[in-house]
């Protein structure tokens, strides 16, 4: 008796993942306090039973700064992609539905904000929010929804073209229910997509204003602080410090991948059956 | 109800020639007209215009003397298209293709053949043939007075042909609604229309 088919188990799955994420998220906020003991009695140890991701030059728990530090990535890269992934399905959508006044408007927003560096508008923005985990966060949101963005509203002024929204204009809908219902299910893959590549970036962007002093505060545990700390240690033999770290981010970030695929093949009427 | 084409002429922007040049064409209520042309001659183009989905360079559309864009948000002249795969959203279930007409009313459903098991698949899951009647059921909502059928039996086999044709010639004047048949089907026209016109003659009149 066969009381699963592919879809069902595929379902179950990605359940599974989600609960896992969140897991490690709640778990990872809980430990926060915890994660930044120091205790000079035990530094550089390797891993063992005790610290089984060892510990760092200042004798904290790497296996709780790890964990610290993904539930930290975590939730700055969910709120980041989320947050760009809305900015650019909105501006996508106006840009190629309410004419050509917004259309200009928009475009040139879209290039305003691709023609300054990244980085350098990402510093600005975090600093004048504050810096910590708002400031980085709004910083990353505000930057990146741009291609997005662009890619939306091409997808958008081509279906503008296709019969079936003509045919749904004729009939009397107007254009904000055929933007909801019939543009909407081809732009999600690309929503999800976009929103699954942004995570490891905005991750990244994290990281990378963070070693340059405009990010976190250096004390928090965040994998992008761990990582830049422990290059130092690294040649020193202290393989565990990065390694740990490393791995659990990537891990994360393929999950958040897998579950991008899975929601993208769940939604494509093509595999509606499988 | 009378649909009035007054001295339509078009030309589609990327500089070709005019299709249409001070085309006139009337259709009343309960009528059925065939519209026939060799391929180029701007019989969709004709349809499209007739049904408000473009303006015509020169020339009006009238329905009873008011301008077709006066009837509101639901346009009474509703056109079906030659190709039933290109007119139904790929990504959405076909009950909502019912669902976007005007209260289609369920005799419309059942008399065009459509099985209850098809609404719940997606589009690609049925065939042209299939996918037509769906077409041909959105198009038949409560305000429709006016159908454009461009072709639309072309693809299908003779027995889905009648069976479809029998079914829109009792609907359509039990409800007295008018429609302008294009087809290159001399036998089709034949059979279905009670007047004919060719549009090569009549384009520049």
């Amino acid at each position: 008796m066969k009381i699963t088919n592919r879809r069902r188990k595929m379902v179950l799955w990605m359940v599974l993942t989600v609960l896992l994420l969140i897991g490690v998220t709640v778990a990872g906020w809980l430990v926060g306090e915890k994660a930044a003991v120091t205790d000079f009695s035990r530094k550089n140890l390797a891993p063992c039973l005790a610290y089984p991701f060892g510990t760092d030059f200042m004798g904290r728990d790497m296996f709780l700064r790890t964990l610290a530090g993904i539930s930290s990535s975590i939730r700055l890269g969910l709120i980041t992609a989320a947050v760009s992934a809305v900015i650019a399905f909105f501006m996508g959508m106006a840009s190629a539905v309410l004419g050509r006044t917004a259309d200009a408007l928009i475009s040139g927003l879209i290039d305003l904000i691709m023609g300054i560096p990244h980085i350098l508008l990402l510093i600005l923005i975090s600093y004048a929010c504050g810096k910590g985990f708002w400031g980085v966060t709004v910083g990353i949101s505000l930057t990146h929804w741009t291609s997005l963005a662009r890619l939306i509203r091409g997808e958008v002024l081509q279906l503008k073209e296709s019969n079936y929204i003509k045919i749904a204009s004729r009939l009397g809908h107007g254009k904000l229910k055929a933007a909801a219902v019939h543009m909407t299910p081809h732009l999600l893959p690309q929503l999800i997509t976009g929103l699954v590549l942004m995570f490891p970036h905005a991750i990244l962007h994290e990281a990378s204003i963070t070693f340059l002093g405009f990010g976190l505060p250096p004390e928090e545990p965040a994998v992008g602080i761990i990582l830049s700390e422990s290059m130092k240690y690294l040649v020193m033999g202290k393989w565990w410090l990065a390694l740990f770290p490393g791995l659990f981010l990537a891990a994360a970030v393929l999950l958040f991948h897998f579950l991008g695929q899975g929601i993208a093949l769940l939604l494509d009427p093509e595999n509606a059956h499988r | 109800m009378i649909l009035e084409a007054d001295q339509i002429s078009f030309r589609y922007d990327n500089g070709n020639r005019q299709i249409l040049n001070k085309v006139s064409l009337t259709v009343s209520s309960g009528e059925r007209v065939g519209l026939s042309a060799p391929s180029g001659f701007g019989k969709t183009t004709f349809c499209k215009i007739l049904a408000g989905y473009e303006e015509p360079d020169d020339g009006r559309v009238l329905l009873d003397g008011k301008k077709l864009s006066e009837y509101g948000p639901y346009c009474p002249v509703q056109m079906i298209w030659q190709h039933p795969e290109l007119s139904v959203n790929p990504r959405r279930k076909m009950k909502t293709v019912l669902k976007e007409g005007d209260r289609i009313p369920e005799r419309v459903i059942r008399g065009l053949g459509i099985e209850k098991d098809w609404e719940n698949r997606f589009p690609g899951e049925l065939s042209g043939g299939e996918l037509q009647r769906f077409c041909i059921a959105r198009a038949l909502g409560e305000r429709t007075r006016f159908l454009l059928a461009d072709e639309i039996s072309a693809m299908l086999d003779l027995i889905t042909q009648s069976q479809l044709w029998n079914f829109l010639l009792e609907e359509t004047s039990s409800r007295g609604i008018g429609i302008l048949v294009v087809s290159h089907s001399e036998g089709l026209l034949k059979r279905v229309c009670t007047r004919q016109v060719r549009l090569d003659r009549e384009n520049g009149k």
